[in-house]
């Protein structure tokens, strides 16, 4: 089922969560609304749910085409996985999973049996089936966070909304859930939504992105073209680290004092001050002296992990530039600390405007 | 590392051993003095002319009505501030608002008054020359000086105590669980009948063994609006002073060991369910620092 906003507000006093905001997802994708905190993606979530409500004269919430923004969050069918898991602490785990079904009206409530079966099933999921009768307090984070999974799958939602469902689990624990989710939408192909402040955990897993800020969505589209073509330096920084030159554009080139360095994508026009953004990975270092490279200085060599990790500091402003480059490289070029290079820039995304970090 | 040097040097030095000796002697001393003397008085009062006169004391007819009234009122005061309290506690825990913080202090304002003054509020809204006295008594309403003045003084007294203590351990627990039951689909009674209540059932119970206490005992104000009528509208408390003041020691002392004996029964109930509720709050917070 596809979901679509149009033109959401919502003001906290006078704090605006969100700013005519307006949002298309397609049905079956798993879409992350990525963002700093104070950004509005959980305010937006929780509007979609409907446990909260956009101002008077936003626009409608359609769920398939149809307007739900008068209807109940109960009406609304929808799954909802909260941050910090929200299970019922005086009920077991078969009887929070079950709530949902038990709940229902008598025509539609499954029988004992199949309500039953119908949450084992769940549980066995999950691998979550010899802890049915623990209480939520017995249980470990990554585990409650898979209940709170399930028994928001329990009542066959048409949309299954989270509200950043990692975030309060170890790195190991979510890298492992974050998989699992990906694989259980796949399987299950119901269109989800999932709020989160971590950049790598969006590129990783979702189909598409919405980058929020300050209650705006500023670019949406697939991990690949938000990483690659940020729509503004906003974007750019949020989705990974990235460091900043400023430089002047000639001749479809970037200069920075008297050297000429990489090529941009043509038609930017002549400008005196740009600012261009590069990511630490498309930062080449060479030893051979170059006229058209910025001489800078190895301040620190960190190997540890799958990719070298170069600070440098440029000789002429002073300014900390962040590299990564393979280890296999690293090897050949057998850097030291202290020792003199020349950079170069691949891939920058220029910039007239300033953002400031 | 000075302070804890300095403490178990303390600890072991004859001097502190010393304090401690005179501090748990005076502890002993005003507990016999102020708690265990006047219990003790209580019952050897009571019981000064024999067993036959102590149990004789409870059958007389002024008593009995006493009994009954006292009953009457704490079982109409209790349930009505059971809802009352419930209510406000889950308004003011659950929602946001606009005179909040006016609603809390209103709730507290039982406590800050003296039940006398309560009391005589009462007097004057429905007394014979108060507000309401001359409607009231233009359709045959009697108020003071009868059973439902009686019940709405004790009303009063006891409203903030079941609210008082729900709004803490509501407002600690949030509302994030109703909320994920509403989104399952339940509806907003089922949601407090299922989630809410569960939730704060050993609170619950406490506010209202604390009500039940004070409605029992309650003085100041039902002293006000009773009219000390014999046999109508005496509770328990002002039917032991009647005695009392009518040189009837051993009959207001078995009356007061009835109270002292309530008493007993409330405070072994109280501490169940203290250790109940702790056990509660301890896995809540154990939750919440985990998750």
């Amino acid at each position: 089922m596809s979901i679509e906003v149009r033109n959401i507000s919502r003001m906290f006093g006078t704090f605006a969560a969100l700013r005519n905001v307006s949002l298309k997802i397609p049905s079956g994708e798993l879409v992350a609304l990525l963002g700093p905190s104070g950004s509005g993606k959980t305010t937006l979530l929780r509007i979609i749910a409907g446990l909260d409500f956009a101002d008077p004269g936003s626009g409608p919430i359609l769920f398939h085409e149809d307007d739900v923004s008068n209807h109940d969050v109960g009406e609304r069918q929808v799954g909802f996985v909260f941050q910090h898991y929200s299970l019922f602490r005086h009920m077991n785990i078969f009887e929070n999973v079950a709530f949902g079904l038990n709940v229902r009206p008598r025509k539609s409530r499954p029988d004992k049996n199949d309500l039953k079966e119908r949450v084992l099933k769940l549980l066995k999921l999950v691998q979550l089936e010899r802890v049915a009768q623990l209480y939520p307090s017995q249980l470990s984070g990554g585990q409650r966070q898979r209940v709170a999974l399930i028994r928001a799958l329990a009542v066959e939602p048409k949309i299954l909304l989270l509200d950043e469902p990692f975030g309060a689990l170890d790195a190991k624990v979510r890298k492992e859930l974050r998989q699992w989710l990906r694989r259980l939408h796949d399987e299950m192909s119901i269109t989800s939504v999932f709020v989160t402040h971590d950049q790598e955990e969006a590129l990783e897993v979702a189909d598409r992105i919405a980058v929020l800020n300050a209650g705006r969505i500023e670019q949406e589209g697939t991990p690949e073209e938000v990483y690659d073509n940020p729509a503004n330096p906003f974007v750019c920084d949020f989705l990974g680290s990235v460091n900043l030159f400023h430089c002047r554009v000639h001749n479809d080139r970037l200069h920075i004092g008297e050297s000429e360095l990489t090529e941009v994508s043509p038609g930017h026009t002549e400008h005196s001050s740009v600012v261009a953004y590069v990511r630490p990975h498309d930062i080449e270092i060479s030893r051979t002296p170059h006229k058209d490279a910025i001489q800078s200085r190895v301040v620190h060599i960190s190997t540890a992990g799958p990719i070298a990790k170069i600070q440098l500091i440029r000789l002429d402003t002073n300014e900390m530039v962040d590299a990564e480059i393979t280890r296999q490289h690293y090897k050949q070029l057998q850097l030291r600390s202290g020792e003199l290079v020349f950079i170069n820039l691949h891939n920058p995304r220029v910039f007239v405007h300033d953002y400031v970090i | 590392m000075k302070i804890t040097k300095y403490y178990k040097h303390a600890k072991t030095s004859g001097q502190s051993r010393l304090a401690k000796w005179i501090l748990v002697t005076i502890a002993i001393l005003f507990l016999g003095l102020f708690l265990l003397l006047p219990l003790i008085a209580v019952f050897t009062e009571a019981l000064r002319n024999g067993i036959r006169a102590y149990v004789a004391s409870f059958t007389t007819p002024d008593t009995i009505s006493a009994i009954r009234l006292t009953l009457i009122t704490t079982a109409i005061a209790v349930p009505l501030n059971l809802v009352f309290g419930v209510a406000a506690a889950w308004a003011i825990a659950k929602f946001d608002f606009r005179g909040k913080g006016i609603l809390i202090t209103l709730i507290d304002l039982p406590f800050a008054v003296s039940p006398v003054v309560s009391g005589l509020i009462f007097i004057l809204l429905f007394g014979l020359h108060g507000w309401f006295g001359p409607w009231l008594t233009e359709h045959n309403i009697k108020i003071v000086f009868a059973i439902p003045g009686i019940v709405l003084a004790t009303t009063f007294i006891t409203f903030p105590f079941i609210a008082r203590e729900l709004i803490p351990l509501m407002q600690s627990q949030g509302t994030e669980e109703e909320q994920a039951a509403l989104v399952l689909g339940a509806g907003g009674w089922r949601t407090f009948f299922r989630i809410t209540l569960p939730n704060i059932k050993w609170g619950l119970l406490y506010g209202v063994i604390l009500c039940s206490a004070r409605a029992i005992g309650e003085f100041g104000a039902v002293s006000v609006v009773s009219g000390h009528i014999r046999g109508q509208t005496n509770t328990l408390p002002l039917h032991i002073e009647i005695l009392y003041n009518e040189y009837d020691f051993v009959g207001a002392f078995s009356v007061a060991s009835l109270l002292t004996m309530f008493a007993f029964v409330t405070l072994l109930i109280k501490s169940i369910v203290e250790w109940k509720f702790s056990k509660d709050l301890q896995e809540y917070s154990n939750d919440s620092n985990r998750s």
